[in-house]
Order: C-alpha cells, then structure tokens, then sequence
C-alpha cells in the first residue's frame, strides 16, 4: 500500500527533516508509527496524503509515485482513496453533522460512485454503527470532543478508501475514551479491509496493532 | 461549492453582517450622490429654456441669473421701464417678459409681470407653462400661483391672498388692505415657477401706492388703488427672446453699452453653467468622500477577512486533507468575497430606490424631479467598479491562504 525508498524531505532552509531508506506498510496493514513530538510524524503523514512531496528518493501509494503525480492530481488521489484524521480541529464548525461526513463525498467523485448514490443512508448506518445518536441537522461545532473524534471517523470511512490515516486521533480524548474511539477504529477498518496507519507518541495506543513502527528507527532525519 | 462558502459566511455572521450593513450603506451612499448630482444638473439646467438673454442692472451674471431665473436674492437695482420698452421695442426681438421681483407671499417670491410670461416663458425641452386650473390674470388684483405655493398652503382658484412687502417669509409689513384672487394654478413644472405667485405690473404698482422708503405711510383701498395711475415705472429684469439666437451676441453688446442706464444681458446658458460649476466643487468634494466611504467598506471587509485568515488555515488543513486542490480553497474565500460584495451592492441599490420613492412622496410639490429610472450607465459603471474593487479585496486573502495552505500541508504551523 505504501512504499518509501530513499526518501526525503526538508522544510525550506532546514535540514532534511524526513530521511527514511526503506519503510512499507502492506495492504490491509495495521501500522503505529510512533514518535516524540517532532520528529517529523506529521509531515510523513503529509508525504504519505499527498499535501507535500519528496524532494528525492521514491514514495508509492497503491503502487503510484506521488512526486511524479501533478499537484490538482494528487489532490484528487488523495480525495479517491484515503481517509485523514486529525489530532484536533476534525471538524467544519460551521457545518451540519451530515454535511461534515459527506464534505469528502463532494470532492471525489471515486468515493460518490462507491455509495452508488446511497450516501445519505450511509451516514446514518455510519453513526449507528459508531453509537452516535446525534441530529444530523446539528452544527458539528456543538457536538463534544469525543462526538467529534466519532463524527470525524464516519467521515474518514465514507466512499470505502483503501488508506485511513490518523495522526494522533486520540490526544484530545481521556483515557477510557482513548480505547474506545481505538477499538472502534480498529473493527471500522477491519470491517472493510482498509490499510491504517497512525502516528501517536502515545505508546499505550501500541496494543492492538499489527506491527509498531518507531519513528526514529526509520528516519535518519534530523529533529526539530 | 457555493453551498459551503454561504455555510461557512453564515458561521461568521455576526461581523459579516456589519461588514455587509456598511457595504450597503456605502454603496448607497455612492449612488445617491452621484444621482443628486446627476439629477440636480438636469433640473437645474431645465428650470429656463428658449429664452435668449435677460437684462438686468449692471451686476455679476450670477446675481442676475440667481434672482431673474431662481427667484433667490435681491436684485441691486432696477432698471427703469422705457429702457426697457426701447428695448424690447428692437427688431431683433421677438417677445419679452419684464419681471418685477421684490415682494413675498408666505416665503414664497411674488413676481410681477405680464401675461406673456404664460405665452413665452418655456423650461425644460422647450415646454411652455400649462394651467392647472384657472387661467392667467385678468384683473388688477387677480394672483396665479405656482403648483408647490398651492398644495403647501392648501389654496384654490378664486381664494383670496394678502401680499407682503419683503421677501422674508415673516413680515410685519403687509398690504393686507389690498387682497388678491387666485386666477389660476399652475401645472407642475419641477422649476422655481412653482414656488413663486405672478401678478401683473399694475399689481405691483398698485400695492407699493402709499408706500415710501419701505414704509407704509398710509393705507390705500382697493377703490382709491384704481383711481391712480398705475403704470409701471421699472421693472427688475426682463427674459428677452430674439427672432434669431445668432444676433444674441450683438443684441448683448447693445444692451450693456446701453447709454442711458447701466444695464447688462446676460446668456442663460453660460450663466447656468457658470453657476453650476460654482457649485461643482462641492459636487466633486461629495463624489471623492463618498468614494472613500466605499473605500472604507471594502478595507473593512479585507480587515475582516484577514482577521480570521490563521484561525481559517486549519479549516483550509482540513478542506485539503478532504480532498480540496489548493485552486478549489482560492474559489471558495473568492465566492465568499463575491457573495459578500454582490449582496452589499444589490442592497445598495435597492435601497437607493426605497430612499428615492420615501423622498419623492414628501418632496413631490418641491419642484425637486426624482424619476425612478433603472441605473444609467454610469451607475452600471460604478456598480461594476465596486464589484470588481470587492472582489479583488477579496482576492488578497484569497491568495495568501492558497499559498499557505500549499506549504501548511495538514501541519497548521503557526
């Protein structure tokens, strides 16, 4: 699913921050990447979506090299196929429920085509399945921490991608939260099959994974 | 698209809507100056047409146009009425109206004069004066009024109107012994016209009889009025019409080397556009502080718009980490200003018209003309500058946050 060689990125005047000379993550993989903050998680989270690109080496999602991708190409590469989940800040305030899980919907065509048009009773089975009992008319900006690391979920896994990423998806959450909101994640994506890569320094989060990843043994990069 | 920059508008409403009140207000202001000005110079051009000269005393063109034509002011002097006899008697002339100016009826100006005023005198495109009702003056003591003097002071034909001496709208003297008939009302015509009373020349003689110095030194009736000899002995200005404009010039030269008094002629014309580019000062002033109004509106925006420009660069992290090209994140804030700065002008507009039907009901006998036309061309033109002016203040947020959301990613480092 992903693929990196000899890659590595650099902030403009800094030094190489990501340097990573081999490092894949297999279909239907379930990776904890993790590392103390700064050591680059973020930004090899950006590499891997697509928002920034390597400035030498290799990196292939699905098999496709994203540096050689255009940008409006990648941008809808992204769309198509993965799943981003944030730390914080998940949400469109300003948006309803509904519209917040469906934004993705808009942008990519591949992801409408999966729900076969159905997408508004996906939402519905989404939160059902992810026992939130919300009005979908809401504001996503009422909603509490824990309702919107849900909500940000079900927006992930609308249109079925391939790729769920989530960089520390649980730092805003409390400890009992913190396994539940993993544990659902884990059985989402297992459902479907769906490759998951996510980035914490929290190593408590490390139990269920397939394989644990750290970081610094990866990336010969130097730290910030 | 448009459906989640409306959403994302209405999240920030509370600001936007102030924005927008000061976007409308401004564009408002804009219009509704440029079409005073627009309008004023209509009226103001149209309040005399066809005549060729007026002759007046020796004065400034401007004086002479002001109390002649405007009815505002007081001539300096008179000119005596068998110069203007000899005058008018050339044979380049084809008509004249003398006017006799001085006194007042309620702040309205009385005009003395003949009954050619209501054959000759013509405004606007060549239209002549029109009755309402009633014709013009048959009797020494009959009063036709203008359209604004009888809807302000509720008067019909065949009431009676006490004439004071002055101008001033409150005059304790008056010639209260000599009461007028209203003869005849006229039609509106959007010109001093309909603020003034015309009366004949005998009128003005007949109720200056026993008057010496502005003082009233005895009371004349109405009997011993008729007795005396009531022929004018001068008049304030005359309206001359020529059988041919080009011998204006000559005929102008002829009358301010008059030898016998010092008079002068003057061409409406130029002493119009004299008078309006006095006044095109203040008309330009008005046009640059308006324009600054809008400016203001606009920057208000920008300021707005940049206020929040960090806060939106998660929201900009998120769109991107949906799928959005950083192009898709420069429509979206440019809608936004688009939407913002369309809804600030079409509110403009309309409200210009709401204040334009409010004031045309309370000014409708002022004589001020506001014709409900659609924007002229140069309106569509400001209009169009405004958009445009909005658009690129929506344009400058618009860029920065596509440039930072290209180097951002999804790491919002602030």
């Amino acid at each position: 699913m992903i693929h990196l060689e000899n890659a590595l990125f650099a902030w403009p005047d800094e030094e190489a921050l990501i340097n990573i000379r081999d490092f894949s993550v297999k279909e239907g993989e379930k990776v904890f990447l993790k590392g103390s903050s700064g050591s680059g998680k973020t930004t090899l989270l950006s590499l891997v979506a697509g928002i920034q690109t390597i400035q030498s080496g290799s990196l292939k999602v699905r098999g496709e090299e994203l540096k050689n991708m255009k940008c409006h190409k990648r941008d809808r590469f992204r769309g198509d196929h993965m799943g981003y989940i944030f730390q914080q800040f998940n949400l469109l305030p300003w948006l309803s429920i509904e519209d917040n899980i469906l934004a993705p919907v808009l942008f990519s065509p591949v992801k409408r085509k999966k729900e076969k048009g159905k997408h508004h009773n996906k939402v519905r089975e989404l939160l059902d399945e992810l026992s939130l009992d919300v009005d979908l008319r809401k504001k996503a900006g009422n909603l509490s921490i824990g309702q919107q690391q849900r909500v940000a979920v079900a927006r992930a896994l609308i249109g079925n991608p391939e790729l769920i990423i989530a960089d520390e998806p649980t730092s805003a959450l409390d400890a009992d939260r913190r396994k539940n909101f993993m544990n659902l994640l884990f059985s989402e994506c297992e459902k479907r099959g769906a490759t998951l890569l996510v980035v914490s320094h929290d190593r408590e989060l490390a139990t269920r994974f397939s394989r644990v990843v750290d970081l610094e043994s990866i990336n010969g990069g130097a730290y910030v | 698209m448009f459906k989640l920059a409306l959403q994302s508008l209405i999240n920030r409403k509370n600001v936007l809507i102030l924005i927008y009140i000061s976007l409308s207000l401004s564009v408002l202001l804009f219009l509704g100056v440029q079409r005073t000005r627009e309008i004023s110079r209509t009226s103001f051009s149209r309040t005399i047409s066809g005549t060729d000269l007026i002759i007046g005393a020796r004065t400034g063109q401007i004086n002479l146009i002001l109390y002649s034509v405007f009815h505002m002011g007081n001539a300096v002097n008179n000119i005596s009425y068998n110069s203007y006899l000899e005058l008018a008697g050339r044979e380049e002339v084809a008509w004249s109206v003398p006017l006799s100016l001085g006194d007042s009826h309620k702040g309205f100006r009385v005009v003395g004069t003949t009954d050619d005023y209501f054959r000759f005198f013509t405004y606007g495109k060549k239209h002549p004066l029109t009755f309402d009702n009633g014709a013009e003056f048959q009797d020494l003591f009959d009063v036709v009024i203008g359209s604004a003097v009888a809807e302000e002071l509720n008067y019909k034909v065949d009431d009676s109107v006490i004439i004071n001496h002055g101008a001033g709208k409150v005059s304790l003297s008056s010639h209260d012994t000599l009461p007028f008939r209203i003869s005849g009302i006229l039609e509106p015509t959007g010109t001093p016209v309909d603020k003034s009373l015309f009366i004949s020349l005998e009128g003005i003689s007949a109720i200056h009889i026993g008057w010496e110095r502005g003082m009233e030194t005895r009371k004349v009736t109405r009997e011993q009025a008729l007795a005396v000899d009531l022929s004018p002995q001068s008049i304030t200005s005359a309206y001359i019409g020529l059988k041919n404009r080009r011998t204006a010039f000559s005929f102008q030269r002829i009358v301010n080397n008059y030898p016998d008094e010092p008079l002068m002629a003057i061409l409406p014309g130029a002493a119009l556009y004299e008078l309006w580019s006095l006044m095109g000062i203040a008309e330009k002033a008005l046009t640059f502080i308006s324009g600054a109004v809008v400016l203001i509106g606009l920057i208000s925006l920008l300021s707005a718009q940049m206020a929040v420009l960090n806060q939106r660069r998660r929201e900009m992290a998120l769109l991107r980490s949906l799928g959005a090209t950083p192009i898709r994140l420069f429509y979206f804030l440019f809608i936004e200003s688009f939407i913002m700065t369309a809804a600030g002008c079409l509110s403009g507009v309309f409200l210009l018209y709401a204040v334009q039907i409010a004031v045309s009901k309370i000014f409708s006998s002022s004589g001020l003309y506001l014709d409900l036309t659609l924007p002229s061309p140069s309106e569509w033109i400001l209009l169009i500058i405004t958009l445009a002016a909005g658009l690129l203040t929506g344009l400058i947020p618009a860029i920065m946050t596509y440039r930072k959301s290209l180097t951002d990613g999804m790491s919002v480092r602030s």
